[in-house]
C-alpha cells in the first residue's frame, strides 16, 4: 500500500514537473522543474525495483548534467528579453497541434496497456551486481561501442576547448 | 545494548499497544514504518544541527589555539554557550531579500542545501545495524550518498543564481564546476573501497573490516592513495579551505552566500557543518573502520559504537581544520588542474592497483 | 559573428569594492571579466580624498605635522620624518645627532610594523588567515613601543621641527630591544607558513609581472621597483639622515612578479630589524631639541624632500612665500604610482590573481587619494 503511494505519488510529481519544466518562462525555472521530474523518476526505478538504475539517474543526470545545464544558463545572463522571446514560443498556435498529437499516442498507450492486461511493473529487485554481469556479459559490445561515442565526446570538447583558449589568448598577456 | 536492538525492543512494544487498541497488525505496521522514517529524518536533522552548534563552537577555539588567541569566552564557562548565542542572533536577524533577486529561488536554494545534506545521514551506519535507512543502504548505500552528495551543489547553485548579485553567480559557478569536478575522484576512491568489500553497502563495508585495528582499510597498503584522494576530495566538496573557492571571502566577498542574512544564511552555514561532519563520518567508515572498536570485534571496552564512529571523525574534523587555518587557497583553475590532471588520472592508478591486488588474491 | 568568437560567453563586467574585502580600504575596480578571467582592470579612486595638500596651505608648519599622519597611516612616521626634513632644510635647521638617530629608529620601527601588516594582508587575501594574527602578534610590539614613546599607536604625531615632542622614556631601549628579539626569530616563521608555502608561491609566482623598464616608467619605486631587479634604494641612493654609515643590504629579487615583491619585503623586516640594532647601539646622550622661535617663518624658495618609506619613495615638495604657512605643499605618494600599472598587471591573469596583484604593490588608499 504504502509502495503503491509512493509510486503514484513519484509518478504525479515526475508529470506535473515535466509539464512545468516546458512550460516556465523563465529558463532557470524550467531546468529546476527538470531536475525535480529527473529526481521522480528516480523514485520511480527505485519502486521498480531498479535501485542501480535509481542512483544512476540521480548521479549522472540530475547531479552532474543537469548541473552543467544550469551553468551554462546562468552564464548567459538572460533577462526579461529572453522571458518575452520565450512567451512569444509558447503562444497557443505553436503548442496546440502538437499537444493534441500528443494526446493521442497516450490515449494509444492506454488502450493498449488496458488491451495488454496486467503486467507486473518489475520482477523484483535487481542488484547492481545483476547489472554489471548483464552489461559485461551479453551486452559488452554495447558497451564498448557507447565507451567509443564518449572517447568522441571527449576528444570533441578537447577541440572545442582548445579553438577558445587560442582565441582568448591573442589579448590575455601571459595568462 | 545496540542501537538495533534497542529499535527492535521499541517497534514491538509499539506493535503490541496497537494491537491492544484493536488496530489491525497489516495498518499498525505501516503506521510504525512511516513514524520510523520520520524519526531517523528528524533525527538527521539533529544531528546536522548538534554538529554545527558543537562545531562553530570546536572551530573557534581550534582557530584561537592556532593563531595563539583565546577563541570565545564570554558566554558561559570557557564560550561554551557561544554557538547557541550565535543561533539566537541569526534567529532575531531581519530576513532581506534584494530587490531583483529572484524570490523563490533566493529562499528555496538554503533549504534545498540543507535538505540534502540531511538526507545523506540516512545510510550512515551509526552502530551495528544502526542504520537509518538499512534497505537502502543494503542494496546501493554508496551510489545513494553519491547521488544525494552530487544534488548539494544544486542548492548552491539556485541560490547563488538566485540573488542577483554578480559576486553569488561567479561563486555559484565556481562551486558547481568544483563540485562536478572532485565528485570523480571521491567515487574513484570509494569505488576502491567496494572492490575490497564487495558491497555496496556502507554497513557492509564496516562488516568487511571486522576486528581490531590491523584490519581496517587504512592500514592496507593498496588503500593509502584512495585515503589521500578521499580526504582531498572531501575537503574540496564541503568547500573549505585550501578549496573553498566558492565563497572565497578575499575575491568574492562572501560568494554564493553573499546576500544572505539571518536564518537563510544559518541554513547555509548548518549544512556545511553537516556536510563537515558527513565527509568525516563516511571517512570513518570508509577507511577507519566506522562503528569498531580498535581493540577487535565485539568491543573488550563494551562502548557503543556511535562512540568510536563519533570519536574517528571527530579526529577527521579536526585534522581538516587544522589544515584549514594553516594553508593558503588555491587558485580556481589550479583547483581544477588538480582535480583533472593529478586527482582523477591517481584515481584510475588506486583502482587498477586495487584490481590487481583482487586478481592476485591478496585482498 | 567571426570566427574567434564562437564559443566564447558574454564579458562580466563587476564593480570590486569600494566595499570588497580585498581592496585595503576603498579602492573600486571596474573589473571586466570574461568567465574569471580580467580582461580589464580600472581602479577608481579618490574614495579617501581630504584635501591634504590644500589644508597645508592654511595652516602653520608644525599644526601640520598631525595631518601628515593621516594619508599613509601605515607609515605615519615617515611621513612626519620627510616633512619635518623638508621644512627644517628650508629654514636651514640642524637637529641633534641624538634626534636623528630617534628619528631613524622610528622610520625603521614603522617600516617594519607596516611590512607586518603587509605580509598579513598578503595571507589573508591568497586565503591564509593565520599568518594574518601572528604578524599582528608581532606588529602589538612595535605598536606599544609607539605608544609608549608617543602615547599613540598609529597616528603618532611625533616629530616636531627641530626635534621631537619628548625624548625616550626609560627603559624604552631594553623594550625595543627585546622586541626586536622576539621578532626576529619569528620572521622565519613566517617564511615557513607563508611565503615557503607551495600553494602560496603557485598563487604568486609570474603572476603581476612587469618588467625592470615598464615599472620605471610607470614610476614605481620601493619594494615594488626592488621587486624588478632595481636596486634603487633612497637609503642608499640618496644616503640620506644616518643610512651611509649603516650596514644593511640593498633588498633585490629578479622576477618582478608579486613573490619577488613579497620576498623584497621579507627580507627587509630582516634588514630593518638589523638597522635598528645598530641604531639603538649606538644612540648617543644628549638633547633631543634645538630652539625654534615660536612662530616659523622661512625663507621664500622650494624644496623637494625625499625617503624611503615602506611603500617607496615618498616625496614632499613646499613652496614658501616667506610667511609661516607653505604657498604650496605636494606629496609625491608612493601608492599612487604603485597602483597606476594595475591594469597592465592583472590584464590576462585570473580574478583570484588580482588580489595577491593588489596585496602585493602594498597600497594604502589614503596615500593613494591623499
Amino acid at each position: 500500500m504504502l509502495n503503491n503511494f509512493c509510486f503514484w505519488f513519484a509518478a504525479l510529481v515526475a508529470l506535473g514537473a515535466s509539464v512545468l519544466a516546458v512550460s516556465r518562462r523563465n529558463a532557470v525555472h524550467g531546468l529546476l522543474w527538470l531536475v525535480l521530474s529527473l529526481l521522480a523518476v528516480a523514485v520511480l526505478f527505485f519502486m521498480l525495483g531498479a535501485p542501480f538504475a535509481a542512483a544512476l539517474e540521480v548521479i549522472v543526470y540530475a547531479g552532474a548534467i543537469m548541473v552543467l545545464f544550469l551553468f551554462a544558463v546562468m552564464m548567459l545572463h538572460l533577462g526579461p528579453a529572453a522571458q518575452r522571446q520565450e512567451a512569444q514560443w509558447l503562444a497557443p498556435g505553436v503548442w496546440i497541434a502538437p499537444g493534441l498529437l500528443a494526446l493521442g499516442l497516450a490515449a494509444d498507450l492506454i488502450a493498449i496497456a488496458r488491451l495488454a492486461g496486467d503486467a507486473p511493473a518489475g520482477a523484483g529487485i535487481i542488484p547492481p551486481e545483476a547489472v554489471g554481469a548483464a552489461l559485461f556479459g551479453p551486452y559488452v559490445i554495447g558497451v564498448e561501442l557507447a565507451s567509443v561515442l564518449l572517447l568522441a565526446g571527449v576528444v570533441a570538447a578537447y577541440h572545442l576547448g582548445q579553438r577558445r583558449d587560442r582565441s582568448l589568448g591573442e589579448g590575455a598577456g601571459s595568462g | 545494548m545496540s542501537i538495533h536492538t534497542i529499535g527492535v525492543i521499541i517497534k514491538d512494544w509499539l506493535i503490541g499497544l496497537l494491537a491492544g487498541w484493536g488496530v489491525p497488525v497489516e495498518l499498525s505496521r505501516l503506521l510504525i514504518e512511516v513514524l520510523t522514517w520520520a524519526v531517523g529524518a528528524a533525527l538527521c536533522i539533529i544531528a546536522i544541527m548538534l554538529a554545527a552548534l558543537v562545531f562553530i563552537y570546536l572551530e573557534r577555539k581550534v582557530s584561537g589555539y592556532i593563531q595563539s588567541r583565546l577563541g570565545p569566552t564570554r558566554c558561559g564557562p570557557v564560550g561554551i554557550l557561544q554557538s547557541f548565542v550565535d543561533v539566537i542572533k541569526l534567529l532575531l536577524k531581519e530576513d532581506i531579500v534584494p530587490a531583483e533577486a529572484d524570490r523563490v529561488l533566493h529562499t528555496i536554494g538554503p533549504i534545498l542545501f540543507l535538505a540534502v545534506s540531511a538526507l545523506a545521514y540516512v545510510v550512515v551506519p551509526w552502530d551495528e545495524g544502526g542504520t537509518v535507512a538499512g534497505k537502502v543502504d543494503a542494496g546501493v548505500g554508496v551510489l545513494f550518498m553519491a547521488a544525494v552528495g552530487s544534488m548539494g551543489l544544486i542548492g548552491i547553485v539556485v541560490g547563488g543564481w538566485g540573488s542577483n548579485n554578480k559576486w553569488s553567480l561567479l561563486g555559484a559557478i565556481r562551486g558547481a564546476a568544483q563540485m562536478v569536478s572532485y565528485e570523480i575522484p571521491m567515487l574513484l576512491a570509494l569505488m576502491c573501497v567496494v572492490l575490497q568489500a564487495e558491497t555496496l553497502s556502507l554497513a557492509g563495508i564496516v562488516e568487511d573490516q571486522k576486528g581490531s585495528i590491523i584490519a581496517w582499510n587504512f592500514l592496507r597498503p593498496w588503500m593509502w592513495l584512495p585515503v589521500v584522494l578521499f580526504l582531498i576530495s572531501g575537503v574540496a566538496e564541503i568547500n573549505r579551505t585550501p578549496f573553498d573557492i566558492p565563497e572565497a571571502e578575499s575575491e568574492l566577498v562572501s560568494g554564493f552566500h553573499t546576500e544572505y542574512t539571518g536564518m537563510k544564511f544559518a541554513l547555509f552555514f548548518l549544512a556545511e557543518y553537516g556536510n563537515l561532519l558527513l565527509v568525516a563520518l563516511i571517512f570513518s567508515v570508509l577507511f577507519l573502520g566506522g562503528w569498531l572498536s580498535p581493540f577487535g570485534y565485539p568491543d573488550p571496552l563494551r562502548l557503543p559504537g556511535i562512540i568510536w564512529l563519533l570519536a574517528k571523525s571527530l579526529l577527521i574534523v579536526l585534522i581538516v581544520m587544522w589544515v584549514r587555518w594553516t594553508l593558503p587557497r588555491l587558485r580556481v583553475d589550479q583547483l581544477m588542474g588538480l582535480a583533472w590532471k593529478l586527482m582523477i588520472p591517481a584515481g584510475f592508478v588506486a583502482l587498477g592497483v586495487m584490481c590487481a591486488v583482487i586478481m592476485l588474491g591478496w585482498a | 559573428m567571426n570566427e574567434a568568437n564562437v564559443g566564447t560567453t558574454d564579458q562580466l563586467i563587476v564593480n570590486m569594492g569600494p566595499q570588497h574585502p580585498s581592496t585595503h580600504g576603498v579602492l573600486r575596480v571596474a573589473l571586466t571579466l570574461d568567465g574569471e578571467r580580467v580582461v580589464s582592470a580600472d581602479p577608481d579612486i579618490g574614495y579617501l580624498h581630504s584635501s591634504m595638500e590644500k589644508i597645508a596651505e592654511r595652516l602653520d608648519y608644525r599644526q601640520y605635522i598631525s595631518y601628515t599622519d593621516r594619508f599613509d597611516y601605515l607609515g605615519a612616521m615617515c611621513n612626519e620624518w620627510v616633512f619635518v626634513r623638508a621644512v627644517e632644510r628650508l629654514a636651514g635647521i640642524e637637529v641633534t645627532p641624538r634626534c636623528e638617530h630617534i628619528r631613524l629608529l622610528m622610520a625603521e620601527l614603522n617600516r617594519l610594523a607596516s611590512h607586518l601588516l603587509y605580509f598579513g594582508a598578503m595571507g589573508i587575501d591568497t586565503g591564509a588567515t593565520t599568518v594574518f594574527l601572528y604578524c599582528f602578534r608581532e606588529r602589538e610590539l612595535i605598536l606599544d613601543l609607539f605608544e609608549w614613546v608617543s602615547g599613540q599607536r598609529l597616528l603618532y604625531n611625533f616629530l616636531r621641527v627641530g626635534g621631537l615632542r619628548n625624548d625616550l622614556p626609560d627603559g624604552w631601549v631594553e623594550q625595543c630591544h627585546a622586541a626586536m628579539d622576539a621578532l626576529a626569530s619569528r620572521v622565519d616563521e613566517y617564511d615557513t607558513l607563508l611565503s615557503e608555502n607551495r600553494i602560496f608561491i603557485a598563487r604568486t609566482r609570474g603572476i603581476g609581472a612587469i618588467t625592470a623598464e615598464e615599472a620605471l616608467a610607470y614610476g614605481f619605486s620601493g619594494p615594488c621597483l626592488r621587486g624588478c631587479g632595481v636596486p634603487y634604494d633612497l637609503r642608499r641612493v640618496d644616503g640620506y639622515s644616518l643610512y651611509p654609515e649603516l650596514d644593511f643590504e640593498v633588498c633585490v629579487e629578479e622576477g618582478g612578479d608579486c613573490l619577488s615583491r613579497h620576498m623584497v619585503r621579507s627580507r627587509e623586516l630582516r634588514e630593518s630589524i638589523k638597522i635598528v640594532r645598530q641604531v639603538l647601539a649606538r644612540l648617543p646622550e644628549g638633547e633631543v631639541n634645538v630652539p625654534v622661535p615660536r612662530r616659523l617663518k622661512v625663507e621664500p624658495g622650494e624644496v623637494y624632500e625625499r625617503i624611503e618609506s615602506p611603500r617607496g619613495e615618498l616625496g614632499c615638495y613646499l613652496v614658501s612665500d616667506g610667511s609661516d604657512k607653505p604657498w604650496r605643499m605636494h606629496w609625491r605618494a608612493p601608492s599612487f604610482y604603485n597602483l597606476a600599472p594595475l591594469d597592465r598587471l592583472c590584464r590576462g591573469h585570473w580574478m583570484a590573481d588580482m588580489v595577491a596583484v593588489i596585496a602585493s604593490t602594498d597600497i594604502v588608499l589614503g596615500d593613494v587619494d591623499r
